[in-house]
């Protein structure tokens, strides 16, 4: 799936207001475009705390659809949306496309969350694998990253990936196909699989990137941003309705195809 | 480059050797039965001076290092080991190091500080005297309901009395290290947006991080463990022929530092 064919689909929720959130300038032409297309705006200013507070009590009355957040302080961000929605905890999800990699290439993990709790990781990767689902993905190839390829007690996640690996090939995950753990090469990379003469049904083409922990989620994510990405859209799964919620690096258009990638899942994806 | 002194399976390295237009007589070459025979074999030559630089070849990671950390291998010099990626990112101008990818699985306080102390020697050999650290973090503040930024920030500072580094601040995200201080932001930074390193919070952070620049991003990767006797160049089975190249070069220089 590249972003060309996801703007082909018709997003359910690109219409009625569109929230704007955040101090950032570079989000308000995207607003600019909404109206153009014939929605509404309202712009929710002050402190970030503010600001989220007012977004979230506005979706809560019916007014405002979907929102946009400026993405400049994400953890912040996160939190503060993760505490106005206390029955289940957030997913962040951001799609990169890159040169080097003939698709997008999604990275998502539960900020709030720990991984070490199997019914937890199994809650995120469903509701990521759904995601990737709506967005035309039937068949998503999942990496659950590491550092080894081999299960090993001495890095904890190891164990976990390897469970929910093996509930994969036992076909208890859907239609996902799902391995791990893996290093981030044989997620990538088909010649790396070769080379290593590693036995995964990833086989180097990942859709999906799950890292076991927040810590490389955020630096993953930001290495990739900084290696002259091409496209990149960044939302939020699990809110009461649509957020987009692109990175901090994103130009006009990674704004804009965000709102649209959060617009195709809709709300309570 | 170097002398090499090659452990392993004699008949299939000599077997080898001209497969690669190599001369069997320019090379010493010592015959074992097994990968652990191997990394004894190898760990020896160096603990007696034979060979000043240890090369991981097709031999399990763990293997290696179980020699190498062995008490009767003497390679050991009391100090923590860690694994320096050093990293050439196309366009970036300068090498960046990401440590540790391939040793320490969660490092504590004291291990971060001794990472930073080998990262230093590491880029020592590479001529960058005073090395800008920088230690990642989910946010560019210490913040409670994060305790690794929490720790972050006293690494640096304890890493700055001590006098282990000049240049170092933590927490810091991988974007800012990178990529400067946000425009607004209320305070300065000597190292935000120049780092020479980049110290993670643990070993699948670092491995992650540093195989996503190499894969996607057509990084040149160096990769070598500080903190023993001898530098070891240890580079992945995948890597192609450049990187292990580099990785010999990297660990040679510091190797030549040591003597």
């Amino acid at each position: 799936m590249t972003f060309k064919e996801l703007v082909q689909k018709k997003p359910g929720t690109m219409s009625g207001r569109l929230g704007l959130v955040g101090g950032d300038e570079k989000i308000l032409p995207v607003g600019e475009r909404w109206r153009r297309d014939g929605g509404e705006t309202v712009v929710f200013s002050g402190s970030l705390s503010e600001a989220t507070s007012a977004a979230m009590e506005s979706v809560a009355k019916g007014e405002a659809s979907i929102l946009l957040f400026d993405g400049l302080r994400f953890m912040d961000t996160v939190r503060l949306l993760d505490e106005s929605v206390p029955a289940r905890p957030l997913m962040v999800m951001q799609g990169i496309e890159l040169e080097t990699y003939s698709k997008i290439l999604w990275t998502g993990i539960a900020p709030e969350s720990h991984w070490d709790n199997l019914r937890e990781v199994l809650r995120g990767l469903g509701i990521l694998v759904n995601a990737l689902e709506i967005l035309g993905e039937p068949t998503p190839r999942v990496a659950l990253l590491s550092c080894v390829e081999t299960i090993s007690p001495g890095i904890p996640s190891t164990v976990w990936q390897g469970t929910v690996a093996q509930m994969s090939r036992r076909g208890q995950l859907g239609n996902a196909i799902v391995d791990g753990p893996l290093g981030f090469d044989l997620a990538v990379s088909p010649e790396a699989v070769r080379d290593k003469g590693v036995q995964t049904s990833v086989d180097g083409q990942a859709d999906l990137l799950i890292p076991p922990d927040l810590n490389t989620y955020c630096s993953l994510v930001d290495a990739l941003h900084l290696s002259g990405h091409g496209s990149s859209a960044g939302v939020v799964l699990g809110a009461p309705c649509p957020i987009a919620l692109p990175s901090r690096y994103a130009d006009k258009n990674d704004i804009w195809l965000s709102v649209y990638t959060a617009g195709l899942l809709g709300p309570k994806t | 480059m170097v002398d090499a002194l090659l452990v392993g399976d004699a008949k299939e390295i000599k077997r080898l050797l001209p497969e690669l237009g190599l001369v069997e007589g320019d090379f010493q070459i010592e015959g074992t039965t097994s990968g652990a025979n191997s990394a004894d074999a190898a760990v020896r030559a160096c603990a007696e001076g034979a060979a000043h630089v240890l090369m991981k070849g097709k031999i399990p990671t763990p293997l290696l290092l179980k020699a190498v950390l062995a008490p009767e291998g003497k390679l050991r010099l009391g100090q923590t080991l860690s694994h320096c990626s050093v990293l050439d990112v196309p366009g970036s101008g300068r090498l960046l190091m990401l440590t540790d990818g391939g040793v320490l699985v969660a490092p504590d306080f004291e291990q971060k500080l001794s990472i930073i102390e080998n990262a230093s020697r590491v880029c020592v050999a590479l001529r960058v005297t005073e090395p800008r650290m920088a230690l990642l973090g989910v946010s560019d503040e210490a913040d409670p309901a994060f305790p690794a930024t929490l720790e972050a920030a006293g690494v640096a500072r304890t890493a700055r009395v001590r006098g282990i580094a000049k240049f170092v601040e933590g927490p810091l995200t991988f974007g800012t290290a990178l990529g400067g201080l946000p425009a607004n932001a209320p305070w300065e930074s000597d190292v935000a947006g120049r780092p020479d390193v980049l110290v993670a919070n643990g070993i699948e952070e670092c491995n992650i991080t540093a195989k996503a620049l190499i894969n996607l991003r057509g990084a040149i990767f160096m990769g070598v463990i500080a903190g023993a006797k001898v530098p070891l160049s240890l580079v992945s089975r995948s890597d192609p022929p450049r990187n292990k190249l580099a990785s010999l070069a990297l660990a040679s220089l510091l190797a030549l530092e040591a003597l």
